[in-house]
């Protein structure tokens, strides 16, 4: 599972989803992990999409089936059609109807960040197509407060230039050499497309983030942590968080172990010299545990994968 | 590939239960059991891996060492410092022709992992510390009752398979193979003068004060040059002896100058992660093992 020499991720497939025209890529058999990246429509990394996980889905496609999607609003996948679904719950909604488009099953939902909400949301919503959940450095799904806000604050370049863009992933990354000019590159292709302005004016003009988004946002994760509190989820849980995260405190780690472990297994995996990414800050070590995770869990389904 | 062989061995002069194995041309891993000679009521020794260090002999040379006072290794004249014991657990390494190794380490196995890595030169490759409380920096922490008052006496089986359950999330990995083989230990004449040492209420004192100048020499080096080894953590999450806090005080300690390292807490799980749930263990070595050789360049973070 060489990281270097792997290729990344091509051939973007498109399928239409309750009248949003969606991205999502996919390679390989076996076993299917589904990726679901950080941020929401707008923000600081309005650049971010499926290809934040170009580093782990080729050296993960030689043993499993990967797929990994573009959300709504973001990526090369449409806006949402309507003003009330500017949500995390039709995030949700779409990302549910694309696995049941493409006829997908027992999958190990693998989410980061925002996107681990919105995995975990899956999980509890859809355990029957759900084989197991890796959470990656997810604030928005601790009981913690996210520092994004703080940390990223302050950008001396304008919206949109590879400038600004560094310093949002070097305020999230621990060591500015993990921001490759290939991820710049392609932050820069995904913040120049016309669906980007129209849909941070909606957000932000018409004031649909504070107005919607958020509200929305603050009810789901009050009744998410209710959820896993009272043992709703069960799946096997796997924590990926970076020591060095100062958007979002590793301690969440701990309180999401402390929350789910008295109903189900919980694996916690920390990684030193790591901030926010640490499936792009530390790939080949992301690579290996996941790997290893997902046929432990298949095999206590299928002992034919033991 | 050979299962790793139990033998005997002279090193510098001590009687050194040893087990090795599996591909001699591969790039080693070392087990460093845990349990203080002496002092925890359970004998310690290569036995206490089960068939974990087996499951690496395909991949690699697997060596397990009896240490000081332990399994079948001899014991010195006197108490023994943690340098004793990791001078002869290199001295061991040396005579084997062990180079470039991981070495996984539990609980005192842990604290001379630490000796090594700081002291070993290039024999070390990285460490993977296991629920070991000794190398951790929280010296004002709670004074540990788990052993405070064992049943049985002089190491019978009552007391050793006490010892194993205060420790355990589940017993069931206490089988017959583990106790006849600790009760084997238990009288072997390592052991027993281990244990005569041991009995002066001075000794512990001082094997604690030798840990406490290898952790200066950690905190030290972490200071200047930097800690020299990539490190992993493996806590089980039920730990009663070595609460996580104190394994992630360490982890975030050497992290500050290292920067492959990780913590991995195990679910379900007492302190021998590696009997409680030994796929998940050999999974957490292999993925530590193999990732960092497969980490590019770019991203080595030197």
């Amino acid at each position: 599972m060489n990281v270097a020499s792997t290729p990344r991720m091509r051939d973007p497939r498109r399928i239409d989803i309750d009248g949003v025209e969606t991205t999502y890529f996919e390679a390989g058999s076996g076993e299917t992990i589904f990726f679901v990246y950080g941020g929401h429509f707008g923000g600081a990394d309005a650049g971010s999409s499926a290809q934040a996980w170009d580093l782990n889905f080729g050296p993960l496609s030689s043993q499993f089936r990967v797929v990994a999607l573009d959300k709504l609003g973001q990526g090369r996948t449409g806006n949402p059609k309507r003003d009330e679904d500017y949500t995390m719950a039709a995030v949700v909604s779409h990302a549910a109807g694309l696995i049941k488009a493409l006829g997908l099953r027992d999958l190990h939902i693998v989410g980061h960040s925002r996107g681990a909400f919105a995995a975990t949301r899956l999980a509890l919503e859809y355990p029957e197509l759900t084989r197991s959940l890796t959470m990656v450095s997810s604030g928005t799904t601790s009981p913690l407060i996210s520092t994004n806000e703080i940390r990223l604050a302050g950008s001396p370049h304008p919206f949109y230039t590879r400038e600004s863009a560094r310093f949002t992933y070097e305020g999230y990354c621990h060591d500015p050499r993990a921001v490759s000019e290939d991820w710049i590159d392609r932050s820069m292709e995904i913040s120049s497309l016309p669906r980007v302005p129209e849909c941070m004016d909606k957000m932000y003009g018409e004031g649909l983030y504070f107005r919607t988004f958020i509200p929305n946002l603050a009810r789901l994760k009050r009744e998410t942590l209710q959820w896993l509190g009272e043992g709703r989820l069960q799946r096997p849980l796997q924590i990926f968080w970076g020591l060095n995260d100062q958007t979002a405190d590793v301690g969440g780690a701990f309180e999401l172990h402390d929350l789910v472990s008295p109903h189900q297994r919980v694996e916690v995996n920390i990684f030193g010299h790591c901030g926010h990414f640490p499936y792009r800050e530390h790939p080949a070590r992301f690579n290996q545990l996941m790997s290893r995770f997902v046929r432990k869990v298949a095999a206590q389904a299928e002992p034919a994968h033991a | 590939m050979p299962e790793p062989e139990k033998k005997i061995i002279a090193v510098d002069g001590t009687e050194t239960g040893v087990a090795d194995g599996g591909d001699a041309a591969a790039q080693p891993i070392v087990f460093l059991h845990g349990g203080t000679p002496g002092i925890t009521p359970y004998a310690g020794g290569t036995h206490v891996w089960g068939g974990v260090p087996g499951r690496f002999a395909g991949r690699h040379r697997v060596v397990a060492i009896d240490l000081l006072g332990s399994g079948r290794t001899g014991y010195p004249d006197r108490p023994a410092l943690i340098d004793d014991y990791g001078r002869h657990a290199l001295a061991t390494l040396a005579a084997l022709g062990v180079e470039g190794a991981h070495v996984v380490g539990h609980d005192l196995g842990g604290a001379v992992a630490f000796w090594l890595g700081a002291k070993g030169g290039g024999r070390i490759a990285s460490l993977t510390v296991v629920a070991s409380a000794e190398p951790t920096p929280l010296i004002d922490s709670l004074e540990d009752l788990t052993f405070l008052n064992p049943p049985g006496r002089d190491y019978d089986y009552e007391m050793q398979r006490w010892a194993y359950d205060r420790v355990s999330y589940c017993d069931r990995h206490i089988d017959g193979a583990l106790m006849a083989a600790s009760l084997a230990a238990a009288a072997a004449p390592g052991v027993t003068k281990a244990r005569h040492f041991m009995a002066d209420p001075a000794a512990l004192p001082r094997l604690t004060a030798s840990i406490g100048r290898l952790k200066a020499e950690m905190w030290t080096l972490n200071k200047t040059t930097g800690w020299p080894v990539p490190v992993q953590y493996i806590w089980g999450a039920d730990d009663p002896l070595t609460p996580r806090e104190r394994g992630f005080k360490l982890f975030e300690t050497l992290a500050a100058s290292q920067p492959h390292c990780q913590f991995h807490l195990v679910p379900r799980c007492g302190s021998f992660v590696f009997r409680e749930h030994p796929q998940h263990f050999v999974d957490l070595v292999d993925a530590f093992v193999d990732g960092l050789a497969e980490t590019p360049e770019a991203f080595r973070y030197p």
